[in-house]
């Protein structure tokens, strides 16, 4: 029996909140297994069954010449109908590899387009302050997506661009500040509260399990023979 | 020991309250523009006259550069101002007023100036907000003040108020030798 490995089709799924530019991520389906079908074909299903009337021969000496689980192997009408019948429900389903693409428009855009989402990813819409310029649809954030977009075409390179944004707008455009100046401490100010806290918590155990000073020591031996007097008419 | 402790910790809450004191007081719709003090992006574009219009041409002079759309609700309320000013400076040899129309159609513009009144200065057109952008603008309307060597030296996010040139232009305008 053969099996035909269908290729994986790559199906072209809209992502939501996209602008009106028609651009198409792919989806690509994960698993081949899923769409891995075993293809039947005539000859392969004709050996099939003649290869299971040999092995049963012996069998169904027994039984009459006919196996009691399956139809007959060797009247042609059924195993015809059988064969068609396994035929087409395969052609069905090769047309479920084919209408995807039909549907969805080619993936045609220019290839620096993904730097272009790169950088507008990582820089912040200024009119909407909690979305990056890829994502919101405000004028402000599409203008400043074609300002990436002319940059990029004219070659200039990401770290030339980022800054263009950057001497225009300031940290505040980064939607990740960065770790240079003053927003160190923005960065190490957790990690110090950390260690601070960790100290503090340290000394205090320490503090807890420090055994306590004996009782007994600090006692002058009246208040102990007062004790031990009082200890001993309770307990009696 | 116990006391130190104390006042340590009472000093760190102190700080805190004071970095909130300080943070929220600040509107976040605000950004500091680092434009300031620095030389002004240069643009040359065709005017709203059909003109072209080029602010390096303005070099040594004191240049407001205001930012308007006829689609902003803010700029109809400091237009006055920009009329009482222009008005009030048409005389002065060391300072002129542009202004740049972002985001904007040309006849959206002449509506506005029809309707609100032509203060007489020429306007940038800029339909793409490819100035706008240049000059860090993220909201209508924005001025600066572009001193005679070409350095942004005041940012004025938000309309202009009666009284902003003697408050704000003049002062810089007359320190400068």
């Amino acid at each position: 029996m053969t099996v035909i490995p269908i290729p994986t089709p790559t199906l072209f799924v809209p992502k939501t909140n996209m602008g009106s530019r028609g651009d198409y991520l792919p989806l690509r389906v994960q698993g081949g297994a899923l769409l891995q079908w075993r293809a039947f074909t005539e000859a392969d299903l004709r050996s099939k069954s003649a290869q299971r009337a040999q092995i049963r021969a012996p069998q169904g000496h027994s039984l009459g010449g006919r196996t009691p689980d399956s139809p007959p192997a060797g009247t042609g009408k059924w195993r015809v109908f059988k064969n068609k019948a396994c035929f087409s429900l395969f052609l069905l389903l090769l047309t479920l590899c084919v209408t995807p693409p039909l549907h969805s428009s080619p993936r045609n855009e220019d290839p620096s387009e993904a730097m272009v989402r790169k950088i507008a990813r990582e820089l912040r819409c200024a009119v909407c302050q909690n979305q990056s310029v890829y994502e919101s649809n405000s004028d402000l954030a599409k203008d400043m997506l074609g300002v990436i977009r002319d940059k990029v075409q004219a070659g200039e390179a990401e770290g030339a661009i980022r800054d263009y944004f950057f001497q225009r707008y300031g940290d505040y455009i980064y939607l990740e500040p960065t770790t240079e100046g003053k927003n160190k401490i923005l960065w190490w100010a957790p990690f110090i509260a950390l260690l601070l806290g960790a100290i503090a918590l340290w000394r205090a155990i320490l503090r807890w399990r420090k055994p306590s000073a004996p009782v007994g020591d600090a006692l002058s031996p009246e208040m102990q023979r007062r004790i031990q007097q009082d200890l001993d008419q309770t307990s009696v | 020991m116990k006391s130190i402790w104390q006042t340590v910790l009472l000093l760190g809450v102190l700080a805190i309250l004071a970095l909130f004191a300080l943070g929220l007081r600040n509107d976040p719709h605000e950004i500091p523009s680092p434009l300031v003090n620095r030389p002004a992006p240069d643009f040359a574009v065709q005017a709203l006259d059909g003109q072209p219009i080029r602010l390096a041409d303005q070099r040594g002079k004191w240049v407001l550069v205001n930012f308007w759309g006829s689609w902003c609700v803010s700029c109809v309320a400091e237009h006055p101002y920009l009329l009482d000013l222009a008005r009030a400076t048409r005389a002065r040899s060391d300072f002129v007023i542009i202004g740049v129309d972002f985001k904007d159609t040309e006849q959206g513009a002449a509506q506005f100036l029809a309707r609100h009144g032509n203060p007489g200065y020429r306007h940038a057109f800029d339909p793409a907000q490819k100035i706008a952008i240049d000059w860090g603008v993220y909201g209508a309307p924005e001025s600066y003040l572009v001193d005679p060597s070409g350095m942004i030296r005041v940012k004025q996010t938000g309309p202009l108020y009666p009284g902003w040139f003697e408050k704000v232009a003049l002062p810089l305008m007359e320190a400068k030798p």
